[in-house]
């Protein structure tokens, strides 16, 4: 019988957010905020058009890899990512 | 698939495949510290420092976050994860009432009413909400407000979903209903026109005005109540101090007064509907 794969919960502290940031092709640019890569002058939004400081990050959710910032609103969005 | 991509980052899978038989999870989590070298197993807690990886290593350390984010859900900065777990498991309380009104309140707001849903959980629960609070309206502004006070005060099921239920027997037609529905819907969360919720910002002399505005225009539209709501020691007070104006200025009556030591609750009615008598 093939095992069934172990449920994942993937995490990163402060010290590797770069590290993270550049799995997805963001970086952090000009006055903290987080930038697309390839293209320093484009700030990455949120669903909600907002842009997200680096110290504000608290992740990536499926759904079009959509950066999280640390409010309870994204956060409960982040929850529903997971439970789906 | 994520546990083949593990190994390509060079990962000790016979660690992990012990860990699995004895919890039957783990976490990973991407840490710098200099404590880490390539890998070790500690707890439920794979780390993994990407600086001590090879190149081709940290490549296929970053194919396993992204394939991990549509595996998992989410990446999660450490710090956000004890609040996600809370929201992980209020979801299910909250199921019944948000299955009723997301179909019919504008999808924009459906992470407001869950947000809101969630803090009202905690609140009941004796915890302190006013950061949750806070960071609501900081993404919703006055709406946020609106809404989170609305939920708090149990309007979402004693005002909105009735209103569409009745709204869906006058209109049979789905789209007519919700499209009615909504209309009241943005008055109700942008204006509160017959709630009057009390901060503690502000001077009794622009609370009254405010309320007696309110209450003006809703008897030029034919609603004649008004409910003020009032939570804490300092919001409680303003509420008595400020209701003799009100009642001198409009006329109305208190018809309902529920208080405790903390929370205030009042309904005015202005005299016309006394006069011609409660339906």
């Amino acid at each position: 019988m093939k095992n069934k794969e172990p449920k994942f919960r993937i995490t990163f502290d402060d010290s590797a957010r770069d590290f993270v940031l550049d799995a997805f092709g963001k970086k952090v640019g000009k006055g903290g905020f987080i930038v697309e890569k390839s293209n320093p002058a484009q700030k990455v939004l949120t669903p909600r058009g907002e842009e997200i400081k680096a110290e504000e990050l608290a992740g990536v959710r499926k759904g079009s890899t959509v950066f999280l910032k640390s409010d309870i609103v994204s956060l409960v969005e982040a929850a529903e990512a997971i439970k789906s | 698939m994520l546990k083949k991509i593990l190994k390509a980052v060079g990962v000790d899978l016979s660690k992990l495949q012990e860990l699995v038989k004895v919890v039957g999870s783990f976490n990973v989590k991407i840490d710098r510290s200099v404590h880490i070298h390539h890998h070790h197993v500690e707890g439920d807690t794979l780390y993994i420092n990407p600086d001590r990886l090879s190149g081709k290593q940290k490549h296929n350390l970053k194919a396993f976050l992204r394939k991990g984010v549509e595996e998992t859900g989410a990446v999660l900065e450490e710090r956000c994860v004890s609040q996600v777990e809370e929201v992980l498991k209020a979801l299910p309380c909250l199921e019944n009432l948000t299955q009723k009104l997301i179909p019919i309140i504008p999808p924009e707001d459906v992470p407001l009413l869950k947000a809101c849903l969630f803090l009202r959980e905690k609140h009941k629960s004796g915890q302190n909400v006013d950061n949750l609070k806070a960071q609501i309206v900081n993404v919703y502004g006055m709406r946020g407000r609106n809404f989170s006070n609305l939920c708090s005060a149990g309007y979402l099921e004693d005002w909105m979903w009735p209103t569409y239920q009745e709204l869906s027997k006058s209109f049979p037609d789905a789209s007519e209903a919700r499209a009615r529905f909504l209309l009241l819907y943005n008055t109700f969360v942008n204006e509160l026109p017959w709630t009057e919720f009390i901060s503690s910002w502000g001077s009794l002399k622009k609370l009254s005005d405010r309320i007696v505005q309110k209450m003006e225009q809703n008897s030029k539209n034919g609603i004649f109540h008004l409910n003020v709501h009032a939570l804490g020691k300092i919001n409680t007070q303003k509420v008595d101090r400020v209701l003799p104006d009100i009642v001198k200025r409009t006329g109305a009556k208190i018809v309902r007064r529920e208080q405790e030591s903390t929370r205030i609750f009042i309904r005015l009615e202005m005299p016309r509907f006394l006069q011609s008598g409660p339906s």
